[in-house]
């Protein structure tokens, strides 16, 4: 058995969130820039460039690239081979994300009952998602995800029949409708198949890839490419003021389901897709 | 973002002059609030009562920011999206207010209700709050400190840039940018 200290679990979550918040990703960065030079709009080249421009400001570590900074969502998987010492998982995780907060002053964004709605003042619970995995090793995959884009997100519990068109038409449809204000341009998180819990479960694991990774599997990797194709034939534009940038990335992952059915869900992710990776 | 200078508390007449799609940079002084302080200004409106906050032509910005660092006046501090806010409008233009600011599309009968009171609607560059933070030059609560950031607070902006949405000319930037860039499917 390897041992890991709850220390160096809640260590990790504040050196994450630190990271996420503050630096650009640069496979978004990349993203950015080439969007920049092939987006026909002149208002939306200048906003891109302004998201350029704040982040180069996020990065010198003052003020955070967003003021959203999130719900903060944790994907753990935990080796099984691993014990964890000193204390419980789930409250280093959280105490990690309390510290965080605190730390690097990120905005209480948390409402601790969903109609009474006061504030937890510390951006506690973290919501956690936990894998059990082969081998040694215990990565964190932490993301912070602002209140707008999360809004802009659905389930459709679609007839198999539908297919792969119907599957299309719902996620183009959405971006049509709930794009702009999102914060485009968008990361779009599609989950197929699954169940009523996974399909969402899966959109939102979708955006965990590296930006503009292609799927593994080779039609829906081309599923993907069309996709990011149309949605950008929308017109919405980067901030919605209308260009040929609406999106950065579509990322597809499908699961089995039940005969009878085919869930499809869609995870819209803004822009500064806050998403950081620490392995333990 | 090299823009039309404009002054706040704003002039009327500058305001006729606007056109959707064009750069402004403002500067002056502007008040806050999003969700919960709309919420309970809402209220106090809906009872006749006095809101907190002078809103006689004023410039109300949708944003929560986060906490200031040491010596700075403010956090991260880009708008939040301005939809959500669509049940407080027509009180809050009823009372006076000139123009708002946040992300984000407004719905088509929200369009009609600023076209018909003669207010504008300005779009900040969503997701650009580091940016839009160092634009600040003074920030104070006005109201309803206890709920944190999202308090209302009168900022000091300078330079602040953002792009009109709304104009008085019947112009709603979010249905003709996109239309202008609509593409069928291939």
């Amino acid at each position: 058995m390897r041992e890991i200290t709850v220390e160096s679990v809640q260590k990790a979550v504040v050196t994450a969130l630190k990271e996420l918040h503050y630096q650009l990703r640069p496979d978004l960065r990349t993203r950015i820039q080439s969007a920049i030079e092939q987006e026909a709009s002149p208002l939306g080249r200048q906003s891109l460039e302004l998201l350029l421009d704040n982040a180069k400001m996020a990065s010198a570590g003052v003020q955070p690239l967003c003021q959203d900074t999130g719900l903060t969502t944790i994907f753990v998987e935990l080796g099984q081979e691993v014990q964890i010492t000193g204390g419980s998982l789930e409250a280093a995780l959280q105490e990690g994300v309390r510290q965080g907060s605190a730390e690097l002053r990120l905005r209480h964004s948390v409402a601790g009952h969903p109609l009474k709605r006061v504030n937890t003042g510390d951006n506690t619970p973290a919501f956690i998602h936990y894998e059990i995995v082969p081998g040694k090793g215990c990565k964190l995959r932490v993301l912070a995800k602002g209140g707008g884009s999360e809004n802009m997100s659905a389930l459709a519990m679609l007839l198999p029949s539908a297919g792969m068109e119907g599957v299309t038409d719902f996620v183009l449809n959405h971006v049509r409708l709930h794009g702009a204000m999102a914060c485009p341009p968008l990361i779009v998180g599609v989950g197929v198949g699954g169940s009523f819990e996974t399909a969402p479960l899966l959109a939102k694991k979708a955006l965990l890839r590296p930006v503009g990774q292609p799927s593994s599997d080779p039609e829906t990797a081309a599923w993907e490419d069309k996709l990011l194709g149309w949605i950008n034939r929308l017109g919405i534009g980067p901030q919605g003021w209308g260009g040929t940038t609406t999106a950065l990335a579509v990322a597809i992952e499908t699961a089995p389901c039940h005969i009878a059915s085919l869930p499809a869900a869609v995870n819209i992710e803004c822009h500064s897709h806050r998403m950081a990776e620490v392995m333990l | 973002m090299s823009g039309k200078w404009l002054q706040l508390p704003l002039d009327p007449k500058a305001v006729e002059e606007l056109a959707v799609g064009q750069w402004v940079n403002l500067s002056g002084p502007l008040i806050t609030a999003r969700d919960a302080a709309l919420k309970r200004i809402y209220n106090l409106l809906l009872e006749y009562k006095k809101p907190p906050v002078d809103l006689q032509n004023q410039l109300v910005y949708f944003v929560g920011p986060t906490p200031a660092a040491p010596g700075e006046q403010i956090g991260s501090a880009g708008p939040t999206t301005s939809r959500r806010m669509e049940p407080y409008l027509p009180s809050l233009l009823s009372a006076g207010v000139k123009a708002v600011m946040g992300k984000g599309p407004l719905s088509e009968g929200m369009v009609a209700e600023f076209h018909r009171r003669g207010a504008i609607y300005l779009a900040a560059a969503g997701g650009a709050g580091a940016y839009y933070g160092s634009k600040v030059r003074g920030a104070m609560v006005m109201a309803y400190e206890e709920l944190g950031p999202e308090a209302v607070y009168s900022l000091m902006v300078d330079n602040f840039p953002a792009v009109v949405a709304i104009d008085l000319k019947g112009g709603n930037l979010f249905e003709q940018g996109p239309k202008a860039y609509f593409r069928e499917q291939a």
